[in-house]
């Protein structure tokens, strides 16, 4: 099974909370015990920079006067790095100055609190930026689906390729990308209409992620076209997933036509070594593979391997 | 100046301060670590007074303040409030202001000594 979409109801919500007053770490465990919130601590605001960093948390419950680091200069580092500045963080301060308000919205910050505060207001602002955090993702996310299958869609693609090429070569992997087109879609499309013909690329679709592994990304590139990025995978292992999804493609029916059979024609580039490539060029190589394998009777995988060379083979 | 710390010192009478979540099985144990944590708190107040190390006192104050109430003692977190306040004004500056101050932390002290779950 490739990796989908994710699942955005997170079980057990992570807080982290970043106060040098031991006190409101043990009121608000105590007091949001049946939220169903899991909470870290910090007591100073190097530290809560730090953890959030590493443990992700989905919130941030952030004070103002600490002694070394004030909260806004933490608000403002958190909102400076990439790894934490989609972390919604409430500010809970002992100061009601408009000021101070002010400033840490600009920042940023999603909420702010005036302490001594009611542990029942905290909740439902807690409740509330969370529901808000979630419903930002499920958007964001939504923007990244391919509506038609729920496949990851072609921005994604480009977004992930371009980081799994960069990853790879970094770490000296390998990794493969694979085209894939149904072939004589058009038929399809002419002789059963556009409701089977959607139906033929949801099924594909469906065929894929079965046959992917844990690790491999199933997109939809446009029309009858999708991409798989195959991470920590040499073009010679892409050819034997790829080879069991043409043959699975080819043994699906079609309850909508069981007499018309469906075949996929794929084309597969990659690199096995950490010399630095091009991420464009290896899908123009996978996709000029992918005309190869039309070319060559359709129904069909053709792979290459830049990082062999026809010399070294020899 | 001597005078007023020394008066701070003593032990309090008057009514007993309760939580308001006394009640409350959840909270308990919170509230008798705070009560019991207390007498600590006053102390480091009252030598950063005597001391004079006004960061100290605003500090310690302003923790109490974002505490109390939390713990179900909101008359604390008031009076914590006003020794802030106090503190922040400027202690030092007139003979009034020492006065206050010194009165705010009076009056804190007094009910956190009175303090009980």
């Amino acid at each position: 099974m490739s990796q989908e979409p994710n699942n955005l109801q997170e079980s057990r919500p992570r807080v982290l909370i970043i106060d040098d007053s031991a006190d409101v770490h043990r009121l608000v465990a105590v007091r949001l015990r049946t939220e169903g919130l899991e909470f870290i601590s910090a007591f100073n605001g190097a530290d809560g920079l730090r953890m959030a960093t590493t443990e992700q948390p989905s919130l941030v419950l952030l004070d103002l006067e600490m002694p070394e680091m004030h909260g806004l200069s933490v608000l403002k580092e958190l909102k400076a790095a990439a790894a934490t500045l989609d972390i919604p963080v409430i500010v809970i301060s002992g100061n009601q100055l408009a000021a101070d308000k002010v400033k840490a919205f600009d920042l940023g910050a999603v909420d702010y609190v005036t302490k001594p505060f009611e542990m029942t207001e905290l909740k439902v602002r807690l409740r509330q930026a969370l529901r808000m955090r979630q419903l930002i993702q499920m958007l964001a996310q939504k923007a990244q689906i391919d509506g038609l299958t729920g496949l990851w869609n072609r921005a994604f693609f480009n977004q992930q390729w371009a980081i799994e090429v960069a990853r790879s070569t970094r770490h000296g992997h390998s990794v493969s990308v694979a085209m894939l087109d149904l072939d004589h879609f058009k038929s399809i499309n002419d002789t059963y209409g556009h409701a089977a013909g959607d139906a033929v690329l949801q099924g594909a679709a469906r065929v894929l992620q079965r046959c992917c592994r844990q690790q491999d990304l199933v997109c939809r590139y446009g029309g009858e076209e999708f991409v798989i990025v195959m991470p920590d995978t040499a073009p010679v292992d892409a050819a034997k997933v790829c080879e069991r999804i043409r043959a699975a493609v080819e043994a699906e029916n079609w309850p909508r036509h069981p007499e018309r059979r469906v075949t996929a024609s794929i084309g597969i580039c990659g690199s096995t070594s950490n010399a630095t490539i091009n991420h464009d060029a290896l899908v123009e190589a996978a996709d000029a593979n992918l005309y190869a394998a039309k070319h060559g009777g359709r129904n069909r995988v053709v792979w290459t391997d830049p990082s062999i060379k026809p010399a070294a083979a020899a | 100046m001597t005078d007023t710390t020394k008066a701070t010192n003593t032990v309090s009478t008057g009514p007993a301060v309760r939580s308001q979540f006394a009640n409350e099985p959840e909270m308990r144990e919170l509230v008798e670590m705070f009560v019991s944590e207390l007498p600590q708190r006053t102390q480091a107040l009252l030598d950063a007074f005597t001391a004079q190390q006004w960061e100290m006192v605003q500090r310690v104050s302003h923790q109490l303040k974002g505490a109390s109430a939390g713990y179900g003692f909101p008359t604390i977190g008031t009076a914590a409030g006003r020794v802030e306040e106090a503190v922040k004004a400027g202690p030092t500056t007139t003979a009034d202001a020492v006065t206050q101050l010194n009165d705010s932390i009076r009056q804190l002290v007094s009910l956190c000594q009175r303090a009980t779950i």
